[in-house]
């Protein structure tokens, strides 16, 4: 089956807010617990060895509307945390047993505290992640946070989470994250033969299924890919840059693919693949996965990482893709983002590398503007390419 | 009840100490000392002038830039220089103030550029990005404290010990850029100071219980956080609060209330409209409507586990840096507000919202729903901003708080007549 055939079967309930995966699986797992995990980093190895589902909550798509949020939470408050509240007051997350959330910025945490008042009985957890990566103190004290959350979840599933059970998932959350990176890699060394798009639908196919069913989806979709034959060649190479915890919709995307521009990278999902190190698979399971959260190289706005620019990072990206620019959509009232622009404008300027921004909100429906701001981007390429740019040529696409 | 009209002296002396903070950054223009620049919740200031520090306040700056009707104009000139419209309008006028055209020269003084930018990130990630930004003008070294948000009724030992062994790991480099060596009976003396202060602070607070109150928490209160916040460590700052006993015990004698009379004892929750804080007070003043308790005033120390004891001065520290009440969880801000009307004996409560700060503001419109819903407390929410006066609409504020205070004075009406 062509990758283009696949992710159309996925795409109808890939961004389903409601999350009728999990309806399913508690079917076939009588008694069986599912764990939200809000954005954009939890240990959800943890969660699987437990015998728990980890289900990626983040906002509705735009494929909700919200009437009662708005009552918790005022206007300026980014709509991934009102579209999530809504899914939570309306009703749609009754199979959701408990909630992670971790501290990546002050509205979520707040909204932890919203959550727990609308109903104190169902369980959240909330969870520190350390943000000075430099100190020496910063290890020990992931680690004793994610004790803390190991016997949250054992307290929730009624049974003891054991390291070789932790290995165990560990092994496969290794093995997702490799055919996630191996994707990655295809959609930018032959975006025209596997689109961004493509790739984010199979990334939110994964959200609310158990890992060993995301890997077949994963391996199948990479058969897929390396049987599908090019198509038509993209006229610029975009990195997309956005810090996602609201989600832009598919139809953002696809718009943009129309007009045959390939996003060659994004960090739309950089919770699934927080590392590119795999998880070692012998030690102490709670500092492996600590290790893991804070050697991550990932540049995020919501990760401190105290010594280096997170403009040079995602030029670096940039450089890495070949691209012919960046792509900054940020959601509109995300605050760390916001904060990081001037760094990321400043450093892109420096480095001569085309940018453009754009604002967008989960439920936008219109996407002309964005794609005549990148056409600005291709026409800068057109007059002056900036140094480094080394396109693949021959890459199996059709020109 | 009498009147004893307007009583500036303590405002005077707060004012007094605020230029003098100044003037004495500007003396030390010339590098005698070195600066750090520091944030105030969950402030450590201790630590530095251990040091000899000479110390930089940027959310204070904003606020008196704020108070003076630069902010418009700081935050336009942070925007020319990159920063976004809708982050954190503190941040861009500190920015505005030291990157933009007014090369840190304000109406209250010169700001000196940094040796050091600490960021003790209490309650706000935000400060991490203004740390950066900062950086990004100045090239100095910016170290972070990384204070875990206390999820539950107090903090974890694993919490406590994280935030300790960070303040440890400050000293060699406080030694190494200020030159002076570190000297573990200094800071204890220090510390002495501050807790002395603090017990002042809290029990200043504690006389709004009084009926009438003998001084606005909210309107009066924020003035008097200076010396708590600038001066916090030092003898100026434990007098200051002595003195401030004194005054307001005084003014019990005299029945002395802010306004005149005492018409509604109000709780505020959130911080002030900096920039329309006069009118603000105004439209409160004109009900007579005193704030006999405010959320605010525990910004840099909030009541909680604070025993001083010499022998530990890190661990006092480390309490110091947790113990903001934007570092709180919104079910312990609650229940500490519920004991607060009560013991204040609270009309009614005033939420304001300020758009730039999401530490304070998320989960005030539930804050809301709780009090006046579910608890039956009067609660009036309003939205403005910090430093911005653009989102302060006069009209609609005044709009609304006169007819809030109708529909209470109707409501105190009935509740006197039923027996």
């Amino acid at each position: 089956m062509p990758i283009s055939a696949l992710t159309e079967i996925l795409k109808a309930g890939a961004d389903d807010p409601t999350f009728p995966e999990v309806t399913v699986w508690k079917k076939s797992h009588p008694g069986g617990k599912a764990i939200g995990c809000l954005p954009i980093y939890t240990p959800a190895e943890m969660i699987h060895a437990a015998g728990m589902l980890p289900v990626h909550l983040s906002g509705a798509m735009g494929r909700l509307k919200l009437d009662n949020a708005d009552a918790y939470l005022q206007d300026f408050v980014c709509s991934v945390a009102q579209s999530t509240l809504e899914l939570y007051l309306d009703g749609f997350l009754e199979n959701i047993d408990a909630v992670i959330f971790p501290s990546i910025c002050e509205v979520l945490r707040g909204v932890s505290g919203i959550w727990k008042r609308i109903d104190p009985d169902k369980p959240i957890i909330y969870l520190n992640l350390p943000q000075n990566y430099n100190s020496g103190s910063a290890s020990n004290y992931m680690i004793s946070e994610l004790g803390r959350l190991k016997t949250e979840l054992e307290k929730i599933s009624g049974s003891a989470i054991t390291d070789d059970a932790l290995f165990k998932s560990f092994e496969l959350f290794n093995k997702r994250a490799e055919l996630l990176n191996k994707l990655d890699l295809y959609r930018s060394d032959y975006p025209g033969k596997f689109k961004a798009s493509e790739f984010y639908i199979l990334r939110l196919a994964g959200r609310a299924i158990p890992v060993e069913e995301h890997i077949e989806l994963l391996q199948e979709a990479l058969s897929a890919v390396e049987e599908t034959q090019p198509r038509k060649r993209p006229i610029a190479r975009i990195v997309l840059f956005g810090a996602f915890c609201e989600r832009p919709p598919i139809a953002m995307i696809e718009a943009m693919e129309e007009e045959r521009i390939a996003l060659v990278y994004d960090d739309l999902f950089p919770g699934m693949h927080w590392s590119k190190d795999p998880l070692p698979l012998a030690g102490d399971p709670l500092k492996i996965l600590a290790d893991h959260y804070l050697k991550s190289n990932l540049h995020t706005p919501v990760v401190n990482h105290p010594e280096s620019s997170i403009g040079d990072a995602i030029m670096n990206i940039v450089r890495a893709r070949n691209a012919d620019g960046l792509l900054l959509a940020t959601a509109k009232s995300c605050h760390p983002m916001l904060h990081d622009l001037h760094d990321i404008f400043a450093t892109s300027e420096k480095q001569g590398i085309p940018y453009v921004k754009i604002e967008f909100e989960e439920d936008q429906q219109v996407f002309e503007s964005i794609i005549v701001q990148i056409e600005a981007i291709i026409e800068a390429r057109e007059r002056m390419p900036f140094a480094g740019t080394d396109r693949k040529e021959g890459s199996g696409d059709q020109k | 009840m009498s009147t004893v009209g307007i009583d500036n002296t303590l405002r005077d002396k707060s004012r007094e100490l605020v230029q003098r903070h100044y003037q004495e950054l500007e003396d030390n223009a010339r590098g005698k000392r070195k600066v750090v620049y520091l944030f105030t919740t969950g402030l450590i200031v201790e630590l530095f002038r251990a040091f000899d520090f000479s110390v930089v306040y940027p959310e204070i700056n904003a606020i008196h830039s704020s108070r003076q009707h630069r902010s418009v104009q700081l935050i336009s000139d942070s925007e020319l220089l990159g920063y976004a419209p809708n982050i954190c309008s503190y941040v861009k006028c500190d920015l505005g103030l030291l990157a933009g055209p007014s090369k840190g020269q304000a109406k209250f003084g010169k700001i000196p550029p940094p040796d050091l930018i600490v960021v003790n990130q209490c309650g706000c990630s935000t400060y991490i990005k203004w740390g950066h930004a900062l950086r990004e003008k100045f090239h100095c070294p910016v170290k972070v404290i990384d204070i875990p948000f206390i999820h539950d009724d107090c903090p974890t030992g694993f919490d406590h010990e994280y935030v300790r062994r960070q303040i440890e790991d400050l000293i060699p480099v406080c030694e190494e850029i200020s030159g002076v060596r570190f000297d573990p009976d200094r800071l204890k003396e220090i510390l002495e100071l501050t807790s002395d202060t603090i017990d002042l602070w809290m029990k200043m607070q504690e006389l709004g219980k009084l009926k009438p109150s003998p001084f606005d928490a909210f309107f009066e209160g924020v003035s008097y956080m200076a010396p708590l916040t600038m001066w916090r460590g030092t003898v100026e700052a434990r007098d200051f609060y002595k003195l401030a006993d004194n005054i307001i015990r005084d003014r019990i004698k005299s029945n002395y209330t802010p306004y005149g009379r005492e018409n509604f004892r109000l709780l505020f929750e959130g911080s002030p409209p900096w920039p329309s804080f006069s009118e603000f007070r105004g439209m409160f003043k004109a009900w007579s409507a005193v704030g006999v308790a405010s959320t605010y005033l525990y910004v840099s120390v909030a009541p909680g586990d604070l025993e001083f004891s010499p022998e530990k001065p890190l661990d006092y520290l480390a309490s110091l840096a947790t113990q903001s009440y934007y570092n709180w969880n919104l079910q312990k801000r609650w229940n500490h507000i519920e004991t607060l009307i009560k013991d204040y004996e609270v009309d009614a409560i005033i939420i304001h919202s300020v758009r730039s700060c999401r530490p304070s503001s998320v989960g005030q419109l539930d804050m809301r729903n709780y009090f006046a819903r579910d608890k039956g407390i009067p609660s009036l929410f309003l939205d403005s901003d910090v430093a911005d006066p653009r989102f302060f609409s006069s009209a609609q504020v005044l709009n609304r708080i006169d007819t809030f205070f109708e529909a209470l004075s109707q409501r105190k009406k009935i509740n006197e007549r039923i027996l």
